[in-house]
């Protein structure tokens, strides 16, 4: 070989290394170092989740991301004026929407698409969650607007130390004419309740309950509407149901079970009350958003950590999930689309749910190692399929007051009948959705 | 050109007032003769239609304006006669540990309402609450306080009792303090009975301070808002959403900011004219 | 007679020392049930019957200290009360000189003050919003200051006149006719008889900026965060964190009980309102 052509191999060889090695320097290049991501979330447990991953990001990135924690009422009055600032001028880069915002803050154009920035994650994959989590929350009229963060179906607790009490199994047997087993139906619920507060001593209650004005009231009836088959509105001709045979069956039963076996001044109980009732051991049975079994099962917290099961709400529930999005207004939508990703890749979440969040990721649930530390979690993945949502007209707020209002006026006889107080609902919930531009978008 | 001293007085608060808060006011004005659906924008000019719609063709505002004046009325006597009544013990002669008393009394109104309103709640629940515990023990069945229908209004009323007579009563302690001693060592001397001192010379006296007192608390009674929003919101049922809470559904929860705004400028009428009322009924001496 | 006088005397005492010792009790006996739960777990502090002895913790004080950073929180309150205050007196007073002296505007500027204060704040708080973005002045202690400014004025100002009213003309005049302008005569005479005014009115303001909430949860961020806000937010959905709540409650009184034994010999000897002098 002539010394010229091994000249050129050398030099060739040499520039190649060095192009090599430039390149692979700038994939790992922070291009977002220095950036400071805001981001306001609710104060819960699986927001000091995300804080504790936090350090590995900043490591990672050079991104350093402020949480902003408020309690979950607030949050909504807080998100209203910085959404309607101008593009680009808000204070907060990214956000946590709970999903019964969805159809508000997508109607308003308030939210980012995000398909873009998904295809060009290739780390980022939207099979890892559950389907029904995508299709009902995260996505709409096909495009995606936000990534699941964490679902919260509903679901029974219960106290198994008082079913299995022979108290308890007698008087099941002599009323039902079977040994106890949990209960099938909304309607069999309500009498297992109600016997369950006769046996037991009258400090303890059948079920502890929450019919405070709004939210509590509308969170734990939308489960017996939806159990027994009722709806607010019919998911394809979008006429409002809430007040046929079904929901004013479930309304009768909602009353009657509060009459009989809640805890009194439950019509001013919300969830915090509720909670904290059945976690002092002074009810038998109560509805909860599965997350709460966590603070259920911390004897720091609850007297009856070791006593209890979570089962589903049969037939069908309520279904909620919060929900990662990025709005109009982020400063940095990039950077926060960088955390996101992050986040929510199947390394990060599955340590999280390992330190003890509540993964919307299907195959977490699959994973042996997470069923052995959370056994609770069995049914999660068969609750989050068979339940449904509010659904995400651009009203979707009003659609909670609505119900709310009506409920709350319904169970402390201000209106006398269900009947009623459903009608008057549904007069109010048709109009709401008239010309609504979010029907057009929204399958079931 | 030399400005006379008043005007060049007034102007750093013109300043602020203009620069700040009047832009503010108009917007809200100007939102409240249009539809404007906060995801949707700015709709179209309705004129006079969101107020005549408020007041003719919504009970649930109705509701709320009775809620708000049963409310307002009763905090605003309870409180005015507590703190008046309270005042004049202090003001007694040589009263010992007085001043340990008056700061006891002063604590209640330094705590922020929404504290005030999470400590009344646990206090108050039913099952789990030591006021109920108490009861009890005397044999009193358990009462859902904030949660039952009867006693919810009652309850918040307690509670901003509790709250705000000591903000009454700072103002009412002043007064007397101030008041010159020879016309009561006059009555005295004319044989005037503690009575007839009280509603001869105290009462008139301090009419311009009451009157100071109630137009303050009658003005933020009105607007009570974290109180209800800690303690019941609004419920149960409608028991106790006052306007103010009203106005802040309509704007936060069903983003109708065009009702919300006619509302809140209704509720300004109304506060105007009570005031006025107020000043010329006590304020004879004051302007 | 002079016995029986004594001795209704002596009754007619008792009684009042009665009367006063129950309201205080009513204000002392919820106090003590908040720093009592302020020291015990959450599991604890909702159990009924009580416990009565316990084992105190100080958790619910650690956490108001390093999650929920309340000294921040206090340092923030106190800043934007205090700057409100300061800037609403001065401010405040000279309006209100104006208007006592010389009636500028006449019944329509004191009730006029008073209407933008009759407005429930939440109408307000979205062009307030806007505005502040404009100016770039979200999640910052100056636009609560700014905002709180305009809440407190007017109320001020209608304090400090009726204050001012009580003050006889005679005074500035005399001083004028010895060669004072009328703002040195301000400054020098009218200031200083009326300090307690100032110091009432000082505490209302300081009051209402310590208390308030609304404006505080929308304009405030992660650093900026006053007490009200700080407390609210210890209501999650894993339930009140009663404890933390009751340990929060001593420390927002703390400061205002010492601002009392400070201001005490001011307070206690003249809170007056100058209309009756």
């Amino acid at each position: 070989m002539s010394k010229s052509y091994k000249l050129s191999v050398f030099v060739v060889t040499i520039v190649f290394s060095l192009l090599v090695w430039w390149g692979m320097g700038l994939a790992k290049e922070k291009p977002f170092a220095g950036i400071t991501l805001n981001i306001l979330m609710e104060s819960i447990s699986d927001t000091d989740v995300v804080e504790q991953v936090l350090p590995e990001f900043e490591k990672e990135t050079g991104i350093k991301v402020e949480i902003e924690a408020v309690e979950y009422m607030t949050m909504h009055d807080k998100l209203i004026p910085q959404l309607l600032a101008p593009e680009k001028s808000g204070t907060y880069d990214f956000l946590i929407v709970d999903n019964y915002w969805i159809g508000e803050f997508v109607a308003g154009g308030w939210l980012i698409p995000l398909d873009d920035l998904i295809a060009r994650t290739p780390s980022f994959n939207l099979e890892n969650y559950i389907p029904s989590l995508i299709s009902q929350f995260a996505q709409v009229g096909g495009i995606t607007y936000m990534i699941p963060f964490w679902p919260y179906p509903h679901g029974i607790v219960y106290r198994t130390d008082i079913t299995e009490s022979p108290e308890f199994q007698k008087a099941y047997q002599e009323q039902f004419g079977r040994n106890w087993r949990e209960p099938q139906s909304i309607e069999e619920y309500a009498e297992v309740v109600k016997l369950a507060g006769r046996v037991t001593p009258p400090e303890v209650y059948g079920a502890a309950m929450q019919a405070a004005r709004i939210d509590p009231i509308v969170m734990e009836w939308l489960d017996f509407l939806f159990s027994m088959g009722g709806d607010i509105y019919d998911r394809t001709t979008w006429e409002c149901i809430i007040d046929n045979e079904a929901g004013v069956k479930a309304a009768e039963l909602y009353k009657n079970l509060l009459e009989e076996a809640a805890q009194p001044g439950v019509t001013g109980a919300d969830f915090n009350e509720r909670a904290t009732l059945f976690v002092q051991g002074k009810a038998v049975f109560n509805i909860v958003h599965t997350p709460q079994m966590i603070e259920y099962r911390d004897p720091k917290i609850s007297r009856v950590y070791d006593k209890i099961r979570l089962i589903p709400v049969p037939k069908s529930g309520l279904l909620g999930c919060w929900l990662w999005g990025i709005q109009k207004s982020s400063p940095h939508p990039e950077a926060a689309w960088e955390f996101i990703s992050w986040v929510e890749s199947r390394e990060i979440a599955y340590k999280r749910a390992m330190i003890g969040a509540m993964p919307a990721q299907g195959w977490i649930y699959e994973d042996p190692a997470f069923l052995e530390k959370n056994p609770w979690q069995t049914y999660t993945g068969k609750m989050i399929a068979m339940q449904k949502s509010v659904p995400n007209v651009s009203r979707s707020t009003q659609v909670v007051e609505i119900i709310g209002e009506n409920m709350s006026a319904y169970v402390i006889g201000e209106i006398s009948s269900a009947r009623e107080a459903l009608d008057k609902a549904a007069k109010d919930l048709t109009k709401l959705i008239q010309g609504d531009p979010m029907l057009k978008f929204l399958k079931k | 050109m030399k400005v006379h001293l008043k005007y060049l007085f007034i102007i750093p608060t013109l300043v602020v007032l203009v620069l700040v808060i009047l832009f503010p006011l108009l917007y809200a004005l100007y939102i409240s003769f249009h539809e404007y659906i906060l995801i949707r924008g700015i709709g179209k000019f309705v004129a006079f239609n969101n107020y005549v719609e408020e007041v003719f063709f919504k009970a649930e505002s109705l509701v709320s304006l009775k809620n708000t004046l049963v409310y307002t009325g009763s905090v605003v006597s309870l409180e005015l006669v507590g703190a008046f009544g309270l005042a004049l013990l202090l003001n007694v002669r040589d009263l010992k540990f007085r001043n340990v008393y008056l700061i006891i009394l002063m604590i209640p109104v330094m705590i922020t309402p929404v504290a005030v309103g999470l400590m009344w709640k646990l206090f108050l629940n039913p099952d789990l609450g030591i006021v109920n515990y108490f009861l009890g023990l005397f044999g009193v069945p358990k009462r859902g306080w904030f949660g039952d229908p009867k006693l919810a209004m009652p309850t918040l009323i307690a509670v901003d009792v509790w709250h705000e007579t000591s903000l009454i009563l700072m103002i009412l302690v002043a007064g007397l303090a101030n008041l010159h001693r020879e016309p009561f060592e006059a009555a005295t001397v004319d044989g005037a009975s503690s009575l007839q001192k009280l509603r001869f010379i105290t009462l008139p006296l301090m009419s311009p301070v009451i009157l100071v007192a109630i137009m303050i608390r009658m003005i933020s009674a009105l607007k009570t808002y974290d109180l209800v929003y800690i303690c019941t919101r609004g419920g149960p049922g409608t028991k106790t959403e006052t306007l103010s809470y009203y106005i802040y559904k309509a704007a936060f929860r069903k983003l109708d900011m065009g009702h919300a705004s006619a509302v809140a400028y209704l509720l300004l009428f109304l506060i105007l004219i009570l005031a006025l009322v107020l000043v010329k009924i006590l304020g004879r001496e004051t302007t | 007679m002079r016995v029986i006088q004594r001795l209704t005397r002596k009754i007619s005492r008792g009684f009042i020392h009665i009367i006063l010792v129950l309201c205080c009790l009513g204000i002392l006996v919820p106090l003590i049930w908040v720093v009592r739960t302020s020291f015990v777990y959450r599991i604890e502090a909702y159990q009924i019957p009580p416990k009565w002895i316990f084992t105190p913790t100080t958790d619910n004080y650690l956490t108001i200290f390093s999650t929920h950073p309340f000294h921040l929180y206090l340092v923030n309150s106190l800043s934007i009360a205090l700057a409100t205050t300061l800037i609403s007196l001065a401010i405040g007073s000279l309006a209100a000189y104006s208007f006592a002296r010389f009636h500028i505007g006449g019944l329509w500027f004191n009730v006029g003050i008073l209407t933008t204060q009759m407005l429930p704040p939440i109408t307000l708080i979205i062009p307030f919003f806007l505005m502040a973005r404009i100016a770039n002045l979200i999640n910052t202690r100056s636009i609560l200051i700014i905002a709180y400014l305009t809440f407190n004025l007017p109320f001020v100002i209608w304090i400090m006149a009726s204050f001012f009213q009580g003050i006889p003309r005679e005074l500035e005049e005399s001083a004028m006719m010895d060669g004072c302008s009328r703002a040195q005569a301000f400054l020098r005479i009218i200031i200083p008889l009326s300090l307690p005014g100032l110091l009432s009115a000082g505490l209302f303001s300081f009051v209402l900026s310590w208390n308030e909430f609304l404006f505080a949860l929308i304009l405030t961020g992660k650093y900026s965060r006053t007490l009200p806000v700080g407390i609210a937010a210890l209501v999650t959905q894993r339930g009140i964190l009663i404890g933390p709540v009751c340990a929060g409650i001593i420390l927002v009184m703390l400061p205002m009980i010492l601002l009392y034994f400070f201001t005490k010999t001011f307070l206690i000897h003249g809170l007056t309102l100058g209309a009756i002098k």
